[in-house]
């Protein structure tokens, strides 16, 4: 450890130990790791590290707090958080963090990527178990090796820390005044559900509208994405997941991340409406406002990323018609299956070049969806030329169903009424 | 703390489970892993007509519970709401963990937490009452943990909307973590659709001692799988050295199987897991777990002769383990340290 540390530029010293999390907050990993807490106390040794616990739920916090070990952690100086995600998913309010200092911390969660505990980018930070990462915080040193090496206490005498120890399960057993657990209404039909109209953060949804029988024409390309285009690009993270039980606004973000295949720009399409351009959601509107159809464009794996589907709900509630792709990540093409979009791939990947900016695309035999036979698409040049390309799509018979009812929500909706 | 969650729902399970698993037998021809009686035993049509071919195969399945998490949850049931449906179609929760930001300590900061998504409680608490589905409020606890103590059950399968939902395998579960659609679809009383996993069998012999804990074996197994390793696979953990490891270590081992892309982990039933379902006061689950105990883990013939029924097999002596401190920016570095030996 010290050679890698010394080759890799590592800090040393260990700022903060963290331990606790929906990984390791057992009774087991938090009396194990307080038998070392005890030790600072038994062998006056002063702990070198900021230390803190995030309990995975009240039944554990109030067991270990009625059994001692709280109050052994904080004989050590450590700070108790609420039982939630906390640090381990970036909801940590770490002091300086913003100041992206270089440093080393040491944690018993699961994830530890690059800017994930405290935003800081120059946040090392190392997983270990809870019982490592609690010697390590006492030790104060990433280098510390508790089964060789031994610590100087506040007498001046080398000492050693013992193994851990502690029990699987409480002998007296769990316990917890109020779990903090709510059961449902034996019956529901009369509860309402608490949305203001006016929550920036919390929309009621609308049914998508079903498909009204004919070919899609007159279309425009919304946007040609070059190159990845994942979830994020589609629908971005960060600051946006505030809205997400929010379409309208979130969809305000929609493929701002993307691509211009035609200007290389990212959020800046050509208004067909207007020959301006604009970003990505405001020229969608405008055309939703129009009433024209517009279809996206996208290269390999599109969608790859997360399983959100608000990826594909948003391109959907914004008006958006089909998405055109050389190949799909699969969870996305079914998730615009299911609200009730057209997912449909290049039968030529080489047709993808001849999707141009001004294009107007008119669909030939959309009334003749059925599986396993391709659609086809007419693209109007903007010098009048015409061309007729072939598109794949996966659908079954049920998925079928589900584009002509506006959505799968709407097919289950029908279903029970 | 004696009220069992949906105890008549696993009941149900584990009656139609030993038909089911003999379906399997007939099916595949073969003897079988825990993670194929637990799929076969969840199939959407019931008893198995024909065999699912791994990493090939789409199935529906039917999982016996949702859960979801605060952030993840809201998009779900707002969706939920359009189905028209007068309650979830299976046993379904709400967790708050995501949205309290740790700063000062626990009750401040719960209670900034508190006023400042104030409206997002609200709606879920009001909607799960609604709908039949559970809500933990916020500060009851993270979602996997308050799985692991109420809900999770060996041999049955859920589904969660996070991706360390695979926490639950701790307790013999199939936990697969999963989009918002997918538990919206559930909840409506569709189907779950996965391709049959590749199958890693991971064995276990020896014993922990010393420094070293059931995190260290997952992070042994992420420095040779790596982040990559375990994608469209579920990973078995079997052998002694299984055995020996508590119950909520079982959890944290697979809790970080995510780290390695798996789509989930388990173990097979066993004493630990009986000790854990007493504890935490669900003693009706294990004495019926109890009665089904040879259909809640893998053939003797499998964990023998693991080569022949997984697609790849690693073995870890526990008492040869290290203490790891891996990173940093990723799980599966290992950095060389001492052995767990004095």
């Amino acid at each position: 450890m010290k050679e890698e540390a010394a080759k890799n530029n590592w800090p040393t010293k260990v700022e903060v130990g963290l331990i606790g999390s929906c990984t390791n907050s057992s009774y087991e990993d938090i009396a194990r790791s307080a038998s070392l807490a005890k030790q600072v106390i038994t062998k006056n040794i002063k702990p070198k590290a900021e230390f803190s616990i995030t309990p995975g739920s009240e039944v554990v916090r109030f067991t270990i707090e009625r059994d001692g070990f709280i109050d052994t952690f904080n004989q050590m100086g450590a700070t108790v958080y609420a039982n939630a995600c906390g640090p381990c998913i970036g909801m940590w309010a770490r002091v300086g963090a913003e100041k992206k200092e270089k440093n080393t911390i040491v944690h018993s969660f699961n994830r530890n990527f690059q800017s994930r505990n405290d935003g800081n980018p120059n946040t090392l930070a190392f997983v270990a178990s809870p019982e490592l990462t609690t010697a390590l915080a006492i030790a104060g040193d990433l280098t510390f090796n508790p089964i060789t090496d031994t610590l100087l206490n506040e007498k001046g005498e080398q000492v050693k820390l013992d193994p851990p120890t502690g029990d699987e399960l409480p002998t007296k057993g769990f316990d917890a005044e109020d779990p903090g657990y709510q059961a449902p209404a034996e019956d529901g039909s009369g509860v309402e559900i608490n949305v203001a109209t006016d929550s920036e953060r919390l929309q009621v949804l609308a049914p998508f509208s079903d498909w009204d029988g004919n070919n899609i024409t007159g279309a425009r390309v919304l946007i040609k994405a070059k190159g990845k285009c994942t979830t994020d690009h589609i629908s971005m993270a960060g600051q946006w997941l505030r809205f997400r039980g929010h379409l309208d606004n979130i969809a305000n973000n929609t493929l701002i991340g993307a691509t211009n295949f035609f200007n290389g720009a990212q959020n800046s399409v050509k208004n067909q409406l207007t020959g301006e351009y604009d970003e990505v959601p405001k020229v969608q509107r405008a055309y939703k406002a129009a009433g024209v159809a517009t279809i996206v464009v996208g290269d390999q794996n599109y969608g790859e990323g997360s399983s959100r589907e608000h990826a594909a709900m948003q391109p959907r509630h914004l008006g958006v018609r089909a998405i055109l792709v050389k190949s799909f990540a699969r969870i996305h093409e079914t998730n615009l299956k299911k609200q009730g979009m057209l997912a449909l791939t290049f039968n030529n990947e080489a047709d993808y070049d001849k999707i141009q900016e001004n294009d107007i695309i008119n669909f030939t035999d959309l009334t003749a969806f059925t599986p396993e036979k391709p659609l086809h698409l007419e693209l109007v040049h903007e010098d009048g030329s015409k061309e007729t390309i072939a598109v794949n799509h996966t659908y079954n018979a049920q998925q079928i169903e589900w584009f002509k009812a506006g959505g799968a929500l709407n097919l289950i909706r029908k279903g029970l009424n | 703390m004696s009220n069992v969650f949906d105890l008549d729902m696993i009941k149900a399970v584990y009656s139609r489970f030993p038909e089911r698993i003999e379906a399997a037998r007939k099916a595949t021809g073969k003897p079988l892993t825990l993670t194929e009686k637990i799929l076969y035993a969840h199939l959407w049509e019931g008893n198995a007509s024909s065999a699912c071919e791994r990493g090939k195969s789409y199935v529906d399945f039917a999982p016996d519970r949702v859960a979801m998490q605060d952030a993840t949850a809201q998009m779900a049931l707002l969706q939920f709401m359009q189905a028209g449906r007068k309650k979830v179609a299976v046993p379904s929760t709400v967790h708050c963990d995501h949205l309290i930001q740790a700063r000062v300590g626990s009750s401040q900061d719960l209670y900034d937490a508190l006023t400042k998504n104030n409206e997002v409680f609200n709606f879920l608490s009001s909607i799960s009452n609604k709908y039949g589905i559970g809500f933990w409020k916020p500060g009851a606890g993270i979602i996997h943990q308050v799985v692991l103590e109420n809900y999770a059950f060996p041999g049955g399968m859920m589904i969660g909307t996070d991706s360390h939902t695979v926490n639950a395998g701790g307790l013999g579960m199939v936990a697969i973590g999963v989009g918002g659609a997918d538990a919206m679809d559930v909840m409506a009383g569709m189907a779950w659709e996965l391709k049959f996993p590749k199958l890693i069998g991971i064995k276990l012999t020896g014993k922990l001692n010393g420094w070293c804990s059931a995190k260290d074996v997952i992070l042994k197994v992420a420095g040779i799988l790596t982040v990559k390793g375990g994608t469209g696979c579920i990973v078995e953990y079997f052998g002694e050295g299984a055995q020996s490891l508590s119950c909520t270590g079982k959890g944290t081992i697979c809790n970080m199987g995510a780290e390695i892309g798996a789509t989930t982990s388990t173990f097979g039933y066993d004493e630990s897991m009986e000790r854990y379902l007493r504890s935490t006061g669900r003693s009706e689950v294990a004495d019926l777990a109890n009665g089904i105990k040879a259909h809640l883990t893998g053939d003797a013939d499998v964990y023998a002769n693991p080569e022949q029924y997984f697609d790849q097999v690693i073995e870890i002596n526990l008492n040869e383990l290290e203490p790891h401190l891996n990173g940093p920016f990723t799980p599966d570095f290992k950095n060389e340290r001492g052995s767990c030996e004095k």
